[in-house]
């Protein structure tokens, strides 16, 4: 975390994995949020399986832009259509974009995507839903989480997906305030990001269950 | 439509906010901002409110891609295909609203002259089931009711919160509790009830201490996210609870000495017969006072301490025993090693689950609550259609409830509170039982067990003396006319926003009982599989396009927690013309019929009963009112003439303060609940000789114990060792209940999920050569097949095999849900030996043979 930095805040989002229950309340109220166009999701949630201390546990992993501070699609892009705002915010210009795709491939985090109709419209038929999501997307350009960042600066405190989460297990704040609620939730326990090995400096941060609530009991009987 | 400065955003266009709700579940109706946008409604958000907490799910966020449907009806149809049948063409003509109207007025007046019993009306839209109730009686017909809902929601849920609460429902008191077990239900999963309410307060209370313990044979997201996840046997649960009551009172001895001695029938003498020993004065049931050594009636002076549970006593010469010695006697067959032989679960698992259940209730100790001192027992169990929709439905409701009555955790804090509940709610019933105010709820409260008589309703609710709900009994007679004979045949069905055809049970079979009913008026926005039977369908609004006065009828959170009442304004026209351009509501379409068919002035006097309109908003019988001008006059009369239809567009919801009276009843009212349920006894005497004077011959009286007592479901006795797993169903957040089968957003998130894949054990897989992925074959031992996906977990019971929502679509109209997922209803092969005949649930676990498809 980055102290002593009060008047520039660093926004980023904090998961925990204890309180996810895979509803996928975040994808619809983003979509609606940002209108993305047909079957577009900028934040899917994947279910997956896993052990604690031998019991299998159903788990449930939101993903999006993983905002990151030496971001791969910023370096591939020829058009320099993305950018990192000075709050930390990567976000996309759709009317840079030029289509080439290099950020797909350049994002570790499968997180951008360049949609094309026949990809993300099924039957042919608009429905004036359709129809308002192209009024604000073009097609063929790159499209991602821009963390609500339409929301953040006309004042409103958090993203959809973050103000909808049933769970709350969706935690956003300026990672710069030390009284803030990312940095009490890190205070609970350690965070960890998603592919490092990319060394591409990822913001979003998660809490493991075993972090939190020390596992769980539950044998299945054989 | 009202602007809100508060919600306007920083976006390209200019919006408007309608404050709106949801009613794409029964359950909740959470509260909602409307965004419009070019008079288009483009985005769905939830409102900070009391109830839904500024959350919603995916569900009801995607609301407007339903709104926005290409495949809505939009002008009345008639069919002309006489014929009924799946997948039947039913060769719709267009017709003109006003043909379409009077053809169903006509329909009615002559049926109302001749026997206004034949008509029905199938309608879960629960927010308008009061109006709906109202038409229905209006017309002089007792057959109004959500139907496929009741045969295996919370058949055994209602009846036991009606008796040991006073309520419909239960919800664990979350601000206090410390630890809350729940069975057969997804609470706190964006599942179950307070559905939104309790996926926040859930996670809450678990970072402030509270542990959470959710029996399920599958671990759903919210047993994935609980402390201890128990797996069981599908159908055994009530065995699970009787082991640990049997450990808690035999074994521990922790009980609640106080509480059942001066809040239960307990204390109260019963003889060997099963009844009680009542007092030859004035017919009250006696107790033994042990101080002065005499019985005595139960509201006689007797010293807290000096009622006897205990011990068998001499009464002019009869001898007998207070019901907690017989209950405490009998159960004690449940060992911890009993329960595992039949529950699987582990022997130590029960132990542990008892101990912790028994020494966390804190009994004997109080919390001070806004200057109140109240008994205060941290322990809640909630259950929901998981335990409920078995063949032992009935007494596995009484022995859960044994679970929350032997500590004393009824309506105090931190314990199960029953939900609604308003001042007036229980009241003292027969020999000092609780019983409900019969305006409660709008059904006749099981206690005391209703008279039993000659069957007036289609579904015999009549032969169901203790019972919220018996609309099973209706598929019975239908199908099994010789032996469950039906009072009568429906002539007229109107149908709303439940689909009967795919939802109930088998759909060959639910198709037989459609194709005999020879009118059928589908109010529907699109052509689904109970439209396909219709004889007219009537463009239905959509949600979005209606005023609902009083949203959250079934939503009051116990506790200390404000009463909150919602209004919904409609965010959009229909996409259709009609001469009702100002129709806000399908209650506009009915009162036009109402009035067609001559008996407009019946409909206003019920709903001034109903809706207990008061002074000058009373409606004259002889007036027309629109919907709007209805809903208007409700509120004022609810909330005061202030609060009319504007003040609520305005502000979206009224809330009114709770007194503690009304938060923890338990800590201030008198009435008592059964822990022995003598009255069970007198009831099946007042059924049998009913049953015998109406002829009937076979019934199933299993369900009337006194005491319960494990029965096998039939899948628990098959015995063809080749029908090794259990079939079981549940819902996911996003494909609950049909009305998502047809929306595009939803099926993307379930596909993505693979909700639609069935679950099985990965060691079972193995064992049958089963892969992740692979299609198989499940066939029940009535011969029923059907192809799934499967995905393999270890995060299931081995024995089970589970699939998710309801698949099977088949309707032409809604070619998005057309084919998807895994037809568990197929499955559902009604038969009299799968009902319980104390409350009419509906055995919904299937033995099954799996193998891998090779096709």
């Amino acid at each position: 975390m980055i102290r002593g930095t009060p008047n520039r805040p660093r926004y980023t989002m904090i998961i925990e994995l204890d309180r996810c229950v895979g509803c996928d309340a975040c994808i619809v109220a983003c979509k609606s949020e940002n209108a993305a166009p047909g079957g577009l999701v900028y934040d899917p949630v994947r279910p997956f399986e896993t052990q604690f201390n031998g019991v299998a546990k159903t788990m449930f992993l939101p993903l999006l832009c993983m905002h990151c501070d030496d971001a791969p699609c910023i370096k591939a892009c020829p058009s320099r259509a993305l950018r990192k705002r000075d709050d930390g915010i990567v976000i996309v210009n759709e009317d840079l974009c030029c289509g080439f795709r290099a950020c797909v491939t350049a994002c570790p985090y499968g997180a951008i995507q360049v949609p094309k109709e026949h990809e993300i419209f099924g039957s042919g038929r608009f429905t004036p839903l359709d129809r308002y999501a192209l009024s604000r997307h073009s097609l063929n350009v790159a499209q991602k989480c821009n963390l609500c960042s339409h929301r953040i600066d006309a004042g409103r405190l958090q993203p959809a997906c973050v103000e909808v989460c049933p769970t709350e297990c969706r935690i956003f704040g300026d990672a710069n305030d030390p009284d803030g609620p990312i940095a009490k939730l890190l205070e609970k326990g350690p965070a960890i990001k998603l592919r490092l090995d990319a060394k591409s400096k990822p913001s979003v941060s998660y809490i493991l269950p075993m972090a939190t609530r020390g596992g769980m009991t539950g044998e299945v009987p054989r | 439509m009202a602007k809100l400065k508060s919600e306007m955003m920083r976006e390209p266009l200019a919006e408007q906010v309608v404050h709106g709700c949801c009613f794409l579940c029964p359950n909740n109706s959470c509260a909602s901002l409307i965004h419009v946008v070019n008079q288009k409604v483009v985005k769905i958000l939830p409102k900070m409110n009391p109830h839904n907490l500024g959350k919603m799910c995916a569900k009801g966020m995607s609301a407007h891609v339903g709104l926005y449907s290409p495949y809505r009806i939009t002008t009345p149809l008639l069919r002309r295909n006489k014929r009924k049948g799946i997948g039947v063409d039913p060769e719709w003509d267009e017709i003109k609203w006003g043909e379409a109207l009077d053809m169903i007025a006509e329909r009615l007046k002559s049926l109302r002259r001749t026997d206004p019993r034949k008509f029905a009306f199938f309608s879960f839209k629960t927010a308008h089931m009061t109006y709906y109730g109202a038409f229905t009686s209006a017309f002089g017909s007792p057959n109004f009711r959500p139907f496929s809902a009741s045969l295996f929601c919370g058949n055994n849920v209602h009846t036991m919160c009606y008796m040991v609460h006073g309520t419909f429902h239960d919800a664990p008191d979350l601000d206090y509790c410390k630890l809350l077990m729940t069975f057969g239900t997804q609470y706190s999963s964006v599942g179950g009830i307070d559905t939104m309410y309790s996926a926040k307060k859930v996670p809450e209370a678990r970072r402030r201490g509270m542990k959470f313990i959710v029996v399920d044979p599958i671990q759903s997201p919210a047993a994935a996210r609980a402390d201890q996840w128990v797996p069981i046997r599908p159908g055994t649960d009530m065995v699970l609870a009787l082991g640990m009551v049997n450990l808690l009172l035999n074994r521990y001895g922790i009980f609640d000495e106080q509480f059942l001695k001066l809040r239960t029938n307990a204390p109260y003498l019963v003889t060997e017969g099963e009844r009680y020993v009542r007092s030859p004065e004035n017919g009250k049931p006696l107790v033994w006072d042990s101080h002065e050594g005499k019985a005595k009636p139960y509201d006689s002076e007797v010293g807290d301490k000096d009622y006897a549970l205990t011990g068998t006593y001499a009464v002019d010469g009869l001898e007998c025993k207070p019901g907690f010695e017989i209950v405490k006697d009998r159960i004690k067959k449940w060992t911890p090693e009993e329960v595992e032989r039949i529950s699987t679960v582990p022997a130590s698992v029960v132990k542990d689950l008892a101990r912790q259940w028994g020494e966390t209730a804190s009994i004997g100790s109080t919390i001070s609550i806004d200057g109140h001192v109240l008994p205060y027992r941290p322990v809640a169990l909630h259950w929901y259609r998981g335990i409920s929709a078995h063949k032992n439905s009935t007494l596995t409701g009484f022995a859960l409830s044994l679970l929350k009555l032997v500590v004393g955790a009824v309506d105090v804090p931190g314990a199960s509170l029953g939900e609604p509940y308003e001042e007036g709610y229980a009241m003292e019933g027969p020999d000092g039982l609780l019983t409900t105010s019969p305006h409660a709820h709008g059904i006749p409260p099981p206690y005391p067990p209703r008279r039993t008589r000659r069957p007036e309703t289609l579904w015999s609710f009549e032969l169901f003396p203790t019972a919220a709900v018996s609309e099973t009994m209706m598929a019975i007679s239908y199908l099994y006319p010789d032996k469950y004979p039906l009072p009568y045949k429906i002539d007229t069905l109107f149908n709303h926003h439940t689909n009967i055809a795919k939802t109930s049970f088998n759909p060959q079979q639910m198709a037989s009982i459609l194709a005999e009913i020879p009118f059928q008026v589908s109010f529907n926005f699109e052509l689904d599989e109970t439209a396909e039977f219709a004889d007219v369908v009537i463009p239905a609004l959509h949600n979005l396009e209606t005023l609902t006065p009083f949203g959250n009828v079934n939503n009051l959170h116990p506790g200390m927690h404000v009463k909150y009442f919602l209004a919904s304004f409609p965010a959009a026209k229909p996409p259709f013309e009609s001469p009702y351009d100002e129709a806000t509501d399908i209650m506009d379409y009915l009162l036009e019929i109402a009035e067609r068919a001559d008996f407009l002035d019946d409909v206003n006097s019920v709903l001034n009963m109903v809706l207990r309109l008061k002074g000058e908003n009373r409606l004259d019988p002889k007036g027309r009112y629109t919907w709007r001008e209805i809903a208007d006059r409700y509120l004022r009369s609810r909330f005061g003439d202030e609060h009319s239809l504007e003040w609520f567009r305005e502000h979206g919801f009224i809330t009114l303060p709770r007194k503690i009276n009304e938060a923890y009843p338990g800590a201030f009212q008198k009435p008592r609940v059964p822990f022995y349920f003598e009255f069970m006894a007198r009831a099946y005497e007042d059924l049998k000789t009913t049953l015998a004077d109406l002829g009937y011959r076979e019934w199933d009286f299993s369900a009337y114990k006194t005491v319960p007592d494990w029965h096998p479901c039939p899948s628990h006795t098959a015995s063809d060792p080749e029908y090794d797993l259990y079939l079981i169903n549940r819902k996911a957040s996003f494909l609950n209940q049909s009305q998502s089968g047809n929306n595009p957003l939803l099926v993307k998130l379930a596909e993505q999920s693979r909700a639609y894949d069935l679950v099985m054990h990965e060691s079972t897989a193995r064992e049958k050569g089963i892969s992740d992925g692979d299609t198989v074959y499940v066939q029940s031992l009535d011969g029923i097949r059907e192809k799934g996906r499967v995905r393999l977990s270890n995060a299931i019971h081995p024995e089970t095999i589970v699939s998710t929502g309801i698949g099977g679509a088949w309707a032409k109209g809604t070619p998005i849900a057309e084919g998807r997922g895994f037809d568990f209803n197929k499955f559902l092969w009604i038969t009299p030996d799968r009902m319980d005949f104390g409350n009419g649930a509906f055995d919904s676990c299937l033995k099954v043979k799996v193998w891998k498809a090779q096709d």
